[in-house]
């Protein structure tokens, strides 16, 4: 399609070790429209760092492998890139803010050399034009006294500002995509708040297209456009945000919102999902839902559904949605 | 009013910290600055704050972990401050502690009925072997721990269930308060939820106290009786729970509320963005703490630090704003 810049088809990546092989991502397909905000929600362990990490080509490889599926990248299939190729992607056309700022950018430099470094390796231009415009990323993300800053090191900066120079430094070569990988967890609320604002600031400044990875359903509503839901390494309910919480329908979804406390409602015990996340080693036959899922029945327990449309543009993987389903 | 629990009244812990400067000067940071509460018995008092605002260092300083600078802790009508030796270990055995990371607060090399075991260990309370274990059995599944897991070590298990081990560990002796710094800040919503029912069901059949200490203005909202909110080492506001979220005073506390993403559903107010950071602690503004974020900023907020004024039936708000709307 064309107004999608990220197109991933049927992506699968296993890790393989002495359990055998490990499914991360299993059979995953998503796309990211232009100018768009996709969420990707889902506890730890359902594959959502992984499935971005695939994208960037990033995984830890062996023992990581990705054993099916394409990545399209305004037409290119990312999987077959070679490693040359890959560089000239990574940070020029999609670029990536990780969760933790202090472990991802470099402790000796400073902030100024590290997003010098970016520009200077992707775009033909001097010393002072790069550090031109790295000042004028600094500027653009809010940081007051960009001189100052640009000269610091990662360790006198608080972790707001550390968030938002990695943002300069995604930002600094225009990326046609920005990969947010849980970019305010480790922040308090009201920089979260800062840091949102400003990723929605530039996404529609600069025209990027945005994959927001978190686990935080209220930033998903606030953010989103539309999101995915994983589950173990699958995708299993995919819809447009208000549609997604105005009728949540895969069991796992239901229950994940439940068992948020709301601040406007007033419940004595928090809905829980029983048992927990599988490890991918144990997968169950059926369903990967199955064992945790109130309805589950006999089909689910022995055979997995596919994804399948519910209404039109909301997609989600589970048998009470299919012809065919009996138990309730 | 019948006589309450704890009584905590002025208590202050400040650091001495070299300024780093030749011949140098020493600077202390106010961690906890004069902070005064009450709580009933079987209540629960929320604490929420930004990383920064002191709040464990409250947590740890009432259980004498950290020792205070000055103020005093009531214990159960007994001055817990100054107790030493063997009384401070009689007393002690009525507050308990558990830790926001259930990865490093358990003993790697200690098995999980040892763990739990250890206080009944070190007070001698069961004179032989089996009712010891027959305790410990007792409280793993109150505490909703499998018992075939006795013998298993910390690393066995996943972050919900090291977090019950914390848990069954703390109510061994049944203790009267439990402080509880961070408990569920680590784990997934689903894992969340799990933990908040459990605390909550412990708190009716054993009628204890919580200190919830949190960052997350819903979870403290769902579990606590009353809420305190703390910036750089003060109370701001406290208050019953209803009137705080219903109608916050303090610019903070609003601003705070109003940062939360939301889901739908909830109300969701103006936005309120802070600029900037919370201030070192090292060097706390002068007059209100708030005051350099503050969007209500007066003359008088920068010069004189407002005292905490009553303004409704349970309700206390340090603000200079709110000598006009007290009326009770």
């Amino acid at each position: 399609m064309e107004n999608n810049i990220l197109e991933v088809q049927d992506l699968s990546m296993s890790f393989f070790n002495s359990h055998g092989e490990l499914p991360a991502v299993n059979h995953v397909s998503f796309s990211v429209k232009k100018g768009k905000t996709l969420g990707i929600v889902g506890e730890s362990g359902c594959g959502k760092s992984m499935t971005s990490l695939c994208i960037m080509g990033l995984f830890p490889q062996p023992p990581g492998k990705i054993v099916g599926g394409q990545i399209l990248f305004q037409g290119r299939d990312l999987t077959k890139l070679p490693a040359r190729e890959m560089h000239k992607i990574r940070g020029k056309g999609i670029a990536m803010i990780f969760q933790e700022p202090m472990t991802s950018l470099n402790p000796v430099l400073t902030i100024g050399d590290q997003i010098m470094e970016t520009i200077l390796l992707h775009e033909k231009v001097t010393k002072a034009e790069a550090k031109r415009r790295a000042l004028e990323m600094i500027n653009l993300v809010g940081i007051p006294m960009p001189e100052k800053i640009f000269a610091s090191c990662p360790h006198q900066l608080s972790g707001g500002m550390r968030q938002r120079a990695m943002i300069a430094m995604a930002l600094s070569c225009e990326p046609d995509l920005l990969i947010c990988d849980e970019p305010t967890t480790a922040l308090d609320v009201t920089v979260q708040s800062q840091i949102l604002s400003l990723i929605n600031r530039l996404k529609n400044q600069l025209g990027t297209s945005v994959m927001l990875i978190t686990h935080d359903m209220g930033v998903i509503n606030e953010m989103a456009d539309e999101v995915i839901v994983m589950y173990a390494g699958q995708v299993v309910e995919q819809a447009e945000t208000a549609e997604l919480f105005a009728h949540p329908t895969h069991p796992y979804t239901i229950g994940l919102i439940r068992a948020i406390p709301m601040l406007d409602t007033e419940v004595e015990e928090l809905n829980v999902i029983p048992g927990s996340v599988p490890m991918l080693y144990e997968l169950p036959e059926g369903c990967l839902f199955a064992p945790r899922c109130p309805y589950a029945t006999d089909k689910c327990r022995s055979h997995r559904p596919e994804i399948t449309e519910a209404t039109p543009g909301h997609s989600v993987r589970c048998f009470r949605y299919m012809s065919g389903w009996e138990g309730e | 009013m019948s006589e309450p629990l704890l009584q905590v009244s002025d208590l202050k812990k400040y650091y001495s910290l070299k300024t780093g400067k030749l011949f140098g000067g020493r600077t202390t940071v106010k961690a906890v600055d004069g902070i005064s509460f009450e709580l009933a018995a079987g209540q629960t008092l929320g604490i929420v704050g930004e990383s920064g605002c002191g709040k464990s260092t409250l947590g740890k300083t009432i259980i004498r972990l950290i020792e205070p600078t000055s103020g005093r802790i009531t214990l159960d009508g007994e001055d817990f401050t100054h107790l030493t030796g063997a009384e401070l270990k009689k007393a002690r055995r009525k507050m308990k502690l558990i830790f926001q990371d259930p990865f490093a607060s358990l003993n790697p090399r200690m098995t999980v009925k040892d763990i739990i075991g250890e206080n009944i260990d070190i007070d001698h309370t069961y004179a032989t072997k089996a009712e010891r274990d027959d305790r410990i059995r007792e409280v793993m599944e109150m505490s909703g721990l499998n018992l075939d897991f006795m013998d298993r070590y910390p690393h066995e298990f996943s972050g919900g269930q090291r977090q019950r081990i914390g848990i069954a560990r703390a109510i061994v002796l049944p203790p009267k308060l439990i402080i509880c710094d961070e408990p569920v800040s680590a784990l997934d919503v689903s894992i969340q939820a799990k933990i908040i029912n459990l605390l909550k069901s412990l708190q009716r059949e054993m009628g204890l106290s919580y200190i919830f200490i949190s960052h997350d203005l819903s979870v403290v909202k769902h579990i606590s009786d009353r809420v305190a909110v703390m910036y750089l080492g003060h109370i701001m506001e406290i208050s019953d729970k209803a009137s705080l979220y219903r109608s916050p005073q303090n610019p903070y506390t609003q601003a705070l509320i109003s940062a939360i993403p939301k889901m739908p559903g909830e109300a969701t107010g103006e936005k309120i963005e802070l600029a900037g950071d919370i201030p070192s602690p090292a060097d706390p503004p002068t007059g209100c703490c708030f005051h350099t974020r503050c969007m209500h900023a007066m003359p008088v907020c920068s010069q004189e630090q407002p005292e905490l004024k009553q303004v409704g039936p349970d309700h206390w708000c340090a603000c200079h704003l709110c000598k006009q709307c007290v009326s009770v």
